[in-house]
């Protein structure tokens, strides 16, 4: 049997581990902790105060900085957690960094003979085309190919556009806690779209899908401030007895959300690196319609989990027909085989081993 | 015998010297000169449109502010972290004006850094200050240093900024204008300078820069409305020439600071032309202005209309005497030696 290790994580320190609403990278984390911890690991967390993932806790600050009214463009407290790591590490504290601020982080790598290794949340650029000149990716390839590196998906690492050295690159697909998404064997005869509203995220094109079918459709995610114009603008005049927004949803309300649903649909408009609502919609036995986008194939097994179209209005529209075809029991196995959390956990803890093996 | 070999840290924001506006680069960049001049081997890092004699090691190509569409500049910095990193071992040591930003350099390797505080203490950033124990810090001005101690930071040495008098064109008879000369924001004091102005029936001429959406926001709401009368002429930013050219024909600096000022470079500027500076009394203000003799330190707007009235009592020739005595480059740079050979 492998030795037990001592392992840092180093999370965002806007809100805390787990979140207490939204926060997708917060729930990754934290989850993480959880089954890393138990699997008798020595997990040492930086995060803000208040989080609660298992683990011993160390916060460079008092409280989360959305709380302190830290500017989102000031990085000192970021620049402080990652010194903090750094510094114990070299006391020799860790055998490994896993640290979860993607491009802040790749220069400290060089700050330390401790094992650093960084998943790459957020996607790299927005588009293909402005990526050449663009300065994070600049960042990404000085740095990227002497560290290592975990994206959350194949369509994830393909963006980054570079040849890695083997063993620096891999790939571990975001997990979801099964029990927190219970089993719905029947669905119902609504649609829903989850997401933060977002044109990206194709709330447009589920509303016309939806319209066009004559069918229900349940939109729920939260609105930020930004894109409250847009909700009010382009949304809302939609919206009546088949298309109703029902705000923004807990953790624990989700599974009572997706499950009673036919399908999720998810027709995006942009190169999404993961999408957990997709995996959680499956964990309760709902297929979802995505478009070819991003992480989407890699993420629904066209035909047999959902289905995944080009982006078309008509080809979503005959998937949605279809989708009585797809077996809701095969969609809940995909999960507990791929997507689950102890899967993701493993993942990440074979990472760890490899990469110190690769190093001694 | 050797050289001492000094790397001199700029912001990244605006490039070295300022095109127009920006005390702590045109600071930066006197300082980077003179050490050149005292036969240091200085390299300056800094953005790629600066100019020095010193060697230059470009960080970006372009000043950050200057680079439309800009996305991302922490990559920016991260990857300037990564360039300094790379040539640490060529030098004795590292003077830091890039604020914090710098500072994980000293967790692996022993280089002594020596930063120079540019802006006020704030409490909450002073907690991220202390925990880099092996950080030497400068102040400006012995006010600065005492609110860093009062946030429990060490400072090495205090050395006030300087510049060369010569440089400053002396105006014995100024023409019938007051001046306003800094960023147009609410902590430069804009709304007060103008409404001293006004109450005091005299004419004011407003230079400065916005930055940012915050800035052009209270400049859009709170200034432009201001700026529509004959009395107040706005006339944007100044380059180094046209500043001296107009601060000498003021008959005085407006400097009503509304923060605990580290310095102020422009009052020394305005004093070099012999142009004396009525200021609030705030942070460094009553270190930098003799009240009375070069100009007067006053409390509230009210009291800065009173001021106005009576600086025909203040002497020019005194202006640029306290600046020749007190805030030169050559003394800021001696004062900068003795600290560097202290720390290496």
């Amino acid at each position: 049997m492998e030795k037990k290790l001592r392992i840092a994580q180093i999370a965002p320190l806007w809100i805390t581990i787990p979140p207490l609403k939204y926060g997708g990278i917060e729930r990754i984390i934290a989850m993480l902790c959880d089954g890393l911890s138990a699997k008798g690991h020595e997990v040492t967390l930086f995060a803000s105060p208040g989080s609660t993932a298992k683990g011993k806790l160390i916060s460079v600050f008092e409280k989360p900085l959305l709380d302190a009214n830290i500017a989102w463009s000031n990085p000192i407290w970021n620049l402080r957690n990652l010194s903090l790591a750094t510094e114990m590490a070299n006391q020799g504290e860790f055998d490994i960094i896993h640290s979860h601020l993607d491009l802040w982080t790749l220069f400290f790598h060089n700050l330390t003979k401790t094992p650093v290794i960084n998943t790459m949340h957020n996607p790299l650029y927005r588009t293909n085309a402005d990526a050449n000149k663009d300065d994070r990716l600049r960042l990404f390839m000085e740095e990227a190919k002497r560290t290592n590196i975990v994206f959350i998906s194949q369509s994830a690492k393909n963006q980054a556009m570079l040849e890695f050295p083997a063993n620096r690159a891999r790939i571990i697909y975001n997990g979801s806690d099964l029990s927190h998404f219970n089993f719905n064997p029947k669905g119902g005869e609504h649609f829903v779209w989850v997401a933060r509203m977002n044109k990206h995220k194709g709330v447009e094109n589920a509303i016309a899908a939806a319209e066009k079918l004559g069918v229900k459709l349940l939109l729920a995610g939260r609105i930020d401030p930004t894109q409250r114009e847009y909700f009010e603008d382009i949304i809302k005049p939609h919206l009546n007895d088949q298309i109703q927004y029902v705000g923004e949803l807990t953790e624990n309300q989700l599974s009572d959300f997706y499950g009673p649903a036919k399908a999720l649909l998810y027709p995006i408009e942009w190169e999404e690196p993961f999408g957990l609502v997709v995996t959680e919609a499956m964990a309760c036995g709902t297929p979802v319609i995505a478009y070819r986008r991003g992480s989407m194939p890699e993420l629904i097994e066209d035909g047999k989990t959902g289905f995944v179209v080009d982006s078309n209005l008509d080809l979503l529209v005959e998937a949605m027909k279809r989708v009585d075809q797809i077996d809701r029991t095969l969609v809940r196995r995909q999960v507990e085989e791929k997507f689950s959390k102890g899967k993701m956990v493993t993942n990440y803890e074979k990472a760890y081993y490899e990469i110190l093996n690769n190093e001694n | 015998m050797k050289k001492i070999k000094i790397a001199q840290i700029a912001p990244l924001w605006i490039p070295v010297p300022p095109r127009t506006y920006g005390g702590i680069e045109l600071m930066l960049s006197l300082l980077t000169e003179e050490l050149v001049a005292r036969d240091y081997d200085i390299t300056l890092f800094a953005s790629g449109d600066s100019k020095t004699s010193a060697e230059l090691i470009p960080l970006t190509e372009k000043a950050i502010w200057l680079q439309k569409g800009l996305r991302s500049p922490h990559a920016y910095i991260s990857l300037a972290l990564q360039k300094i990193y790379s040539h640490r071992k060529s030098f004795d040591l590292f003077h830091n004006h890039f604020d914090f930003f710098t500072f994980p350099l000293c967790l692996t390797e022993t280089i002594p850094i020596l930063t120079t505080l540019h802006r006020p203490i704030d409490p909450t950033t002073a907690q991220a200050y202390r925990a880099y124990d092996k950080i030497k810090f400068c102040a400006i001005s012995e006010d600065q240093r005492q609110s860093a101690e009062e946030n429990d930071i060490l400072i090495a040495g205090v050395v006030h900024n300087g510049i060369i008098p010569e440089r400053y064109i002396f105006r014995e008879a100024p023409d019938d204008y007051f001046m306003y000369l800094g960023r147009i924001n609410k902590e430069k004091g804009i709304v007060d300078a103008i409404g001293a102005a006004r109450e005091a029936g005299v004419k004011l001429l407003v230079a400065g820069n916005m930055v940012g959406g915050e800035e052009w926001n209270y400049f859009l709401h709170e200034v432009q409305p201001l700026l529509n009368e004959e009395n107040i002429n706005f006339v944007g930013q100044l380059d180094f020439n046209e500043k001296v050219r107009l601060l000498g024909g003021a008959k005085a600096l407006l400097f009503p600071i509304d923060r605990r000022e580290p310095f102020g470079l422009v009052m020394i500027e305005a004093m070099a032309c012999g142009t004396p500076v009525i200021a609030y009394r705030r942070g460094s203000v009553p270190e930098v202005i003799k009240d009375k003799e070069t100009g007067f330190i006053v409390e509230t707007k009210e009291e800065m209309a009173e001021a106005i009235k009576k600086i025909d009592k203040i002497k020019r020739q005194d202006c640029r005497i306290r600046v020749e005595e007190n805030f030169t480059l050559k003394q800021m740079v001696d004062k900068y030696e003795e600290i560097y050979r202290k720390i290496i």
